[in-house]
């Protein structure tokens, strides 16, 4: 099991809380899916688990034990990640990819391979997969390798952030079915962090809705579809039926510029609702798009978008 | 053209030699520095203000002309390899390093994280992503390194590591493109290959590169081991100034020493390069004699205030005390020919009118037309000097550069130029030097220089090297290097051509 007490996240260089007063449990073998929009708080949370973001108060513990005091290496070990842009090594085969926990977990050679294979069986990669490298798989393909990759060691908990985001909707499709059925399978605890209410709804056993760093309600799927708490997980769950317009048209638009890497608030996918939130409060907006970059938007840009899609509709 | 396939044909061995020495050089060089640089990169990837103190660094010393750091080595660590190499790693550090930092630093912060979370120890994280994701940029870095070092290792010969340098400074020296063009030519060909084979290894595994990295190292310690063991018991090193007629000097020292006391091992550096090179080298012990001339000691090596004296034997024994006295060296007794300036003339031009001395030239002064070095044009010792010394004014004297002026003669275009009395062309282009019967220029003997310590060790070389004393006419010297920088001749060969016409040495 895993305890959030008290957790606070608060990044410097920004005055807002990123994560305040988190509290939650997940239980062992969940399928247990944080939600919520861009600058929620819900990666925050998933990478603190991990220790790849250290909080600044409050305590986690895995199985009573606070995650502070254990072996970093080992404790990393035994938990698998799954990155949202994939991030196979692409200097590694496929099979040197999924194997590189078991490699430093000391498994023989022989228990390596099979591993290996077994798991490209259980996602369909053909064996002979094993000794391409990633560039020469598909996106959905190389998502898949991520994937296993991060079941390799037999781990209890897997994380997986945002994994399908960048991935088409066929494929977003297919592999969530895959991670369906890997759950149901394997009986380890999964860790999923989505800005998608439908893929939330579709996956998750229990569902966290996070917003502003506040965690807006926790419960089971029917718990979230029959007793939205508040109008916010109403507004959230009916605004991700609305084909809203996504922030990636502005930025498609050039109505805005590249800055240099730093924290995103948004997402490129995110609604344009998302993004004129955030700038009623602020006077830029930092936005990621699916190739790593950074985009500054302001007011301006997003008025110059919203002009111009009027002449357009006109 | 023709020119240099002669060369090639001649001096082929003595050609594939210098590449052996060029690429060890240069090897060796690029080893040492990748064997630092890329450590220290990996050491201070995380580390980021360290790491740009360093570039600076390193980027400050690539900006020291190599020949200034040469000549702060040479006091320090003597010449010939060792002093070259260390110049060379000195500049090959920053490309290396620099290539290595960005590409360890700028890996796919998204890679970084996934193997953090993985958990990978920091050393399985270096050997399995970081440093073959960085390969590329750091193979980049060595192939830079490598080019450069091939470049700058020419200046290796200043110092008598010898390589293709000297053929190139040898060219520069003698107004000789055809060497010229072997030397550059050689070495850019050098570098080229040396790139490319450096971006094939890239492309294996890293630990078949490993694999090569240790070999060659291993081979390059066995073949430096072999060669320290081999060193006989006694061994003298011989170095000459640029040009032939140092080089024959040096050869015939060789000869003699090696003649009179077979348990001496004599090695040569000819062409080492300016006079300071040479004097501070024989000062710190690098090299244990040069031949050196009596006016240049006044000249440029003591501190003296007699004005110099135009009688060759008290100029000699006014340097000896001299260089004695301040210096510590002992300077041995010189040979016959005198290597000073000169006027020369077509000896078509001198026949005509009977030209035997400088005094003579009174007769034709208004048929005059001169070509002088710069130097000499200006230096009271040259042509302002001489004019009032023999009252003599000619029609016109023009400066040219001293590598044109004999062309010039040899042309028509001047009729009288300033040269030295043992200057090859005198006889290339059938010249004579008129004499200085007033004894106007500074006597210019050359005699070997060696240091008291080392003589105090060796006495019989004394006697070895005084054999020399009073032989060479100037006439032999201008034959000989007649024969050595315009015939091509090995300058070896007429060494020993000498020595045993002059019964110097047993016939063979």
């Amino acid at each position: 099991m895993i305890e959030f007490k008290n957790v606070y996240k608060k990044y410097e260089n920004n005055e807002n809380t990123a994560i305040s007063d988190l509290n939650l449990q997940i239980n062992d073998g969940d399928f247990f899916v944080l939600v919520g929009p861009s600058g929620s708080g819900k990666t925050t949370t998933l990478k603190m688990i991990n220790r790849l973001i250290k909080q600044t108060s409050g305590e986690i513990l895995i199985d009573g034990q606070n995650i502070e005091n254990l072996n970093l290496q080992e404790m990393r070990l035994k938990m698998g990640y799954v990155l949202q842009n994939i991030a196979l090594f692409p200097n590694m085969t496929i099979e040197e990819n999924i194997t590189i926990q078991p490699e430093s977990l000391k498994w023989s050679r022989e228990k390596r391979h099979k591993s290996a294979m077994d798991l490209l069986d259980k996602v369909g990669i053909p064996q002979e997969y094993a000794k391409r490298f990633p560039r020469e798989l598909s996106g959905g393909e190389q998502q898949r390798v991520g994937i296993i990759r991060a079941l390799a060691s037999n781990p209890k908990i897997v994380l997986m952030d945002e994994p399908f985001s960048a991935l088409d909707p066929i494929s977003r499709n297919q592999l969530q079915e895959l991670v369906l059925k890997l759950h149901q399978e394997m009986k380890t605890t999964f860790i999923f962090v989505t800005h998608d209410m439908n893929e939330a709804l579709r996956l998750g056993n229990t569902i966290a809705i996070m917003r502003m760093g506040h965690l807006e309600q926790i419960g089971t799927r029917d718990e979230i579809i029959h007793n939205p708490k508040n109008s916010f997980v109403n507004g959230f769950f009916r605004n991700q039926h609305n084909d809203d317009k996504k922030i990636k048209l502005i930025i498609d638009s050039q109505n805005c510029q590249e800055v240099d890497y730093q924290e995103p608030d948004l997402n490129e996918e995110d609604n344009i609702s998302d993004l004129a939130q955030i700038l009623r409060n602020k006077k830029s907006a930092l936005v990621e798009s699916s190739n790593g970059k950074v985009w500054k938007l302001t007011i301006q840009s997003l008025l110059n978008y919203l002009a111009r899609d009027g002449e357009k509709d006109e | 053209m023709n020119s240099i396939i002669h060369i090639l044909k001649t001096q082929g061995n003595d050609i594939l030699n210098s590449i052996g020495q060029h690429i060890t050089i240069s090897l060796v060089s690029l080893l040492i520095a990748a064997v630092i640089a890329i450590p220290l990169a990996i050491i201070l990837m995380n580390h980021k203000k360290i790491a740009e103190v360093i570039l600076q660094i390193t980027s400050v010393l690539q900006t020291i002309p190599s020949l200034a750091l040469l000549g702060i080595l040479i006091p320090i660590v003597g010449i010939g390899t060792v002093p070259s190499v260390i110049a060379l790693v000195l500049y090959a550090v920053m490309p290396i390093f620099q290539n290595t930092y960005s590409g360890l630093t700028t890996i796919d912060p998204n890679l970084e994280e996934a193997a953090e979370a993985f958990g990978l120890s920091r050393n399985k994280k270096l050997v399995k992503i970081e440093i073959p994701l960085a390969m590329p940029m750091i193979i980049s870095g060595l192939r830079i390194a490598m080019v450069m070092i091939i470049g700058t290792a020419t200046l290796a010969a200043l110092i008598g590591a010898g390589g293709l340098g000297t053929y190139i400074l040898l060219g520069i020296e003698t107004n000789n493109n055809a060497l010229l063009i072997i030397g550059a030519v050689f070495s850019a060909i050098l570098a080229l290959i040396f790139s490319a084979l450096i971006k094939g290894i890239s492309k294996l595994s890293l630990r078949k590169i490993g694999i090569i990295f240790s070999t060659v190292i291993v081979l390059m310690g066995g073949y430096f081991g072999y060669r320290a063991i081999e060193q006989p018991k006694v061994s003298i090193t011989i170095a000459g100034k640029m040009g032939s007629e140092p080089e024959i000097l040096i050869n015939m020292y060789k000869e003699l020493i090696e003649n009179d006391h077979p348990n001496m091992k004599v090695s040569i550096k000819p062409n080492f390069g300016g006079t300071s090179f040479l004097y501070k080298a024989l000062k710190s012990g690098s090299i244990d004699i040069y031949p050196e001339f009596t006016g240049t000691v006044l000249e440029s090596l003591v501190k003296t205030n007699k004005s110099a004296s135009h009688d060759p034997k008290a100029t000699y024994e006014l340097a000896k005390k001299l260089l004695k006295n301040q210096e510590g060296l002992e300077y041995l007794k010189p040979m016959k020919y005198e290597n000073g300036y000169a006027l020369v003339v077509k000896r078509g031009f001198a026949k005509k009118y009977d030209l035997k001395t400088v005094s003579d030239l009174i007769k034709v002064e208004n048929k005059i037309h001169a070509g002088f070095d710069p130097d000499f044009y200006q230096l009271k010792d040259g042509y302002p000097g001489i004019s009032k010394a023999y009252n003599l004014e000619f029609a016109s004297a023009k400066t040219m550069e001293s590598s044109i002026r004999y062309k010039a003669i040899a042309n028509n275009k001047v009729n009288l130029v300033d040269g030295y009395t043992t200057d090859p062309q005198i006889k290339e282009y059938d010249l004579v030097a008129l004499k200085d019967n007033k004894e106007f220029f500074p006597p210019y003997q050359g005699a070997p220089l060696v240091s008291e310590k080392f003589i105090t060790k060796y006495p019989e070389l004394k006697t070895t090297l005084n054999k020399l004393a009073g032989k060479i006419s100037v006439e032999d010297m201008q034959k000989m290097n007649y024969l050595v920088s315009v015939k091509h001749e090995k300058a070896s060969k007429v060494a020993h051509n000498y020595l045993v016409k002059h019964n110097l040495i047993k016939r063979d």
